[in-house]
């Protein structure tokens, strides 16, 4: 290992005889006298966007409520409708519909509790 | 309280985080960048890299815990940004033309160097991207190997084998241009 480190040692120090360690590049005027205030300036842009995207998923939500809401009186709407025509009364009607969405899953655990 | 504890204290206080976080910016820029930049030589690119790197550090402010410095922190950030940058670029154009390269450099207005300076950096382009970042760190900016350890989670013995092999190959470029 002591070996090793000798070595890179001696090659080291032969490139840097070589070709030296100057730094080529360069940077423009002013660069980074100027840099903490772009990157500021990008921050709040960013923070901006952030908020503005937080109201437009708050409207889509809002909207996705409002709609839902909606239906629901629609749909409350027409099993009123439903129950005068088949002569039946609207709880009834929901009933139906309720065991209708029950699962096989449900069926099972409903089945398996009752045991 | 040491300065480092103290800023890390406003970076955390909401109020003070915006003033914090530039006083941060310009004690780390210039290492920072320059990290960057020798790795993906051209300006425009390393501006990019750095403001990236500085922008995902403001978004993690609250996720840093002070298990290191903040130094070796942004060092961490800029790292895996620099190397995903050269990963993209790679997938988007071919490395291997030398010509092209020096071409390159030679238009490049931020760059000063002489022709050693850049069959250097050629040679460097040759190495695989980490133990490029390896070389730079150690060859250039003198950091001790376990300073680099602390980077990139490596062991020393593991950075010191690869710093080897690098001078090794860079050697060997240059032997191969006499």
């Amino acid at each position: 290992m002591k070996g090793d480190n000798d070595m890179t040692d001696l090659l080291e120090k032969r490139l840097k005889e070589q070709v030296g360690k100057e730094n080529p590049f360069r940077v423009p005027e002013g660069y980074f006298s100027t840099l903490p205030d772009r990157v500021c300036v990008r921050i709040a842009r960013k923070q901006r966007e952030r908020r503005m995207w937080r109201w437009a998923a708050a409207a889509v939500m809002a909207g996705c409520v409002a709609t839902a809401s909606l239906l629901l009186v629609r749909q409350s709407g027409n099993i009123q409708l439903a129950a005068e025509a088949g002569g039946y009364n609207a709880d009834e009607v929901e009933m139906l519909l309720d065991y209708n969405m029950v699962s096989n899953l449900e069926i099972v655990d409903y089945i398996t509790e009752a045991e | 309280m040491t300065d480092e504890a103290e800023l890390i204290n406003r970076l955390k206080n909401g109020k003070q985080r915006e003033q914090a976080f530039t006083e941060l910016v310009r004690c780390h820029q210039e290492r920072l960048y320059w990290q960057i930049r020798r790795m993906v030589v051209n300006h425009e690119d390393a501006d990019d890299v750095l403001q990236n790197t500085l922008m995902k550090a403001w978004a993690a402010l609250d996720t840093f815990r002070g298990e290191s410095k903040l130094g070796t922190w942004l060092y961490q950030i800029a790292l895996h940004e620099t190397m995903n940058f050269l990963r993209k670029k790679k997938q988007m154009l071919s490395i291997d033309d030398e010509q092209a390269f020096m071409a390159q450099l030679s238009a490049d207005p931020y760059f000063d160097g002489d022709e050693t300076q850049q069959q250097l950096q050629q040679a460097i382009r040759m190495l695989p991207d980490k133990q490029r970042a390896v070389f730079n760190m150690k060859y250039f900016e003198e950091m001790k190997f376990e300073e680099i350890s602390e980077v990139f989670g490596t062991s020393v013995g593991a950075l010191k084998a690869s710093y080897h092999f690098a001078v090794k190959k860079i050697t060997a470029y240059f032997e191969s241009l006499d």
